[in-house]
């Protein structure tokens, strides 16, 4: 009986002994525990706006961190999801540094996301660290963030079209307004305008270059010729194409009349 | 009788101030660690919505009650019965101050609304364990005890 007791003692005492050093030693580890997030970098290309985050762990504690998940998503307002990314490191031994890049991306391209060219919004951001202490104790980071989204072709808008004729052609003139809210690039490149009367058939087209900075507005005309003035009717439809450095698409269809 | 009364007097008295002295001794020995300990946390109230000094001062109360009253009961069954009593009130004490191993914190760091989830299980699995083989520990003393007892009468 005897024996039993001190047995138990001691297996109690060594048990109590080492959730002590584990309880100091984790506590010592998760304080010299460093992690966070560099400056992002965004570039936008053929349509892929892509923003990559250095993720930086310096872990300089006694245990390892193993199976190290980051995970972003970003949704629209309406709870549409427009980016999901994930990146995953499976060890950060003690004593080490680890810089990783994580890569958000969004399709512009995607025809449920144009609506985002023109108008403002605001995305909701949340980001997940899970990762496994000291290779026992799961621990998951959550975090959410409302980000407000500039369109690059805010209240793009046509005004109405005036025809002249110059002594040798009938001409279309046109105001095109829009402001370039995106907080990342300029918009340069070209707009292409074709534009139809109420039958479908081609009135004229022209083509504008243009270079609008990064929160800055952009007010201009379109000058078009037009082929045959019998085809010209009040009201009807103009073709809008994009071609910039980010990203082309189109048609956009905007009535006009 | 009066014979009888400062027998009991001199039994209670040493007894009584013993278990006081070693109160003391516990609450010192659980209260200064533990704010020292506590510290950081204490420090940012509003990270810890649970209340973790409330938390903190229910357990001193159990341990300081405990001490006490285990003092006061030596040398008899009670001692063996409260030494139970402790051990599953600290096991039903970590579990709820630990909210059943997995613990929610939500810190305010600027706009951002932050949730940090720590699973530990593996941890109060091992604290309980701990309580568990001093459970058993009081029981085998207990019956130990009721043993010798028996012995002693016959």
């Amino acid at each position: 009986m005897r024996q039993a007791l001190r047995a138990l003692g001691w297996a109690t005492k060594v048990l109590l002994i080492l959730i002590i050093i584990f309880c100091v030693t984790s506590a010592y580890s998760a304080f010299n525990l460093r992690m966070g997030l560099g400056e992002p970098q965004a570039t936008c290309s053929e349509g892929i706006l892509l923003v990559s985050f250095p993720f930086f762990v310096n872990n300089s504690g006694y245990y390892d961190l193993s199976d190290l998940n980051l995970t972003t998503q970003v949704m629209d307002q309406n709870g549409t999801i427009l980016s999901y990314s994930a990146t995953f490191v499976p060890l950060v031994a003690r004593g080490s540094n680890i810089v990783i890049m994580h890569n958000v991306s969004i399709n512009l391209d995607n025809t449920n996301l144009t609506r985002l060219l023109f108008q403002d919004d605001n995305f909701e951001a949340s980001m997940a660290i899970a990762m496994k202490f000291a290779r026992t104790i799961p621990i998951e980071i959550l975090m959410n963030k409302t980000m407000p989204w500039g369109a690059p072709f805010y209240n793009f808008s046509i005004g109405e079209i005036t025809y002249s004729f110059n002594g040798t052609h009938n001409l279309g003139v046109a105001p095109i307004i829009f402001e370039n809210h995106s907080p990342f690039s300029n918009v340069a490149g070209t707009i292409q305008f074709e534009i139809y009367n109420d039958e479908g058939e081609k009135v004229g087209s022209c083509l504008k270059s243009l270079d609008v900075p990064s929160n800055s507005g952009y007010q201009d005309q379109i000058d078009f010729v037009v082929d045959d003035p019998l085809k010209l009717t009040p009201s009807g439809q103009m073709y809008v194409f994009f071609e910039t450095s980010m990203l082309s698409f189109g048609p956009v269809v905007i009535p006009y009349g | 009788m009066v014979r009888e009364e400062r027998k009991l007097l001199r039994s209670i008295v040493p007894r009584t101030l013993k278990a006081a002295l070693w109160g003391f001794i516990t609450f010192l020995m659980y209260y200064i660690p533990y704010q020292l300990l506590l510290l950081p946390a204490l420090m940012f109230p509003e990270i810890f919505p649970m209340g973790i000094n409330t938390l903190f001062n229910v357990f001193v109360a159990i341990a300081v009650f405990f001490a006490v009253a285990i003092q006061l009961f030596s040398g008899t069954i009670l001692q063996h019965v409260l030494s139970v009593a402790k051990a599953l009130t600290l096991i039903i004490y970590f579990i709820y101050a630990f909210e059943g191993g997995i613990i929610t914190l939500t810190p305010p760091i600027g706009e951002a609304t932050f949730k940090i989830v720590a699973d530990l299980r593996v941890f109060l699995a091992m604290l309980i364990l701990i309580y568990l083989l001093g459970l058993a520990k009081s029981i085998i003393q207990a019956i130990d005890f009721l043993a010798r007892e028996k012995d002693q009468t016959a």
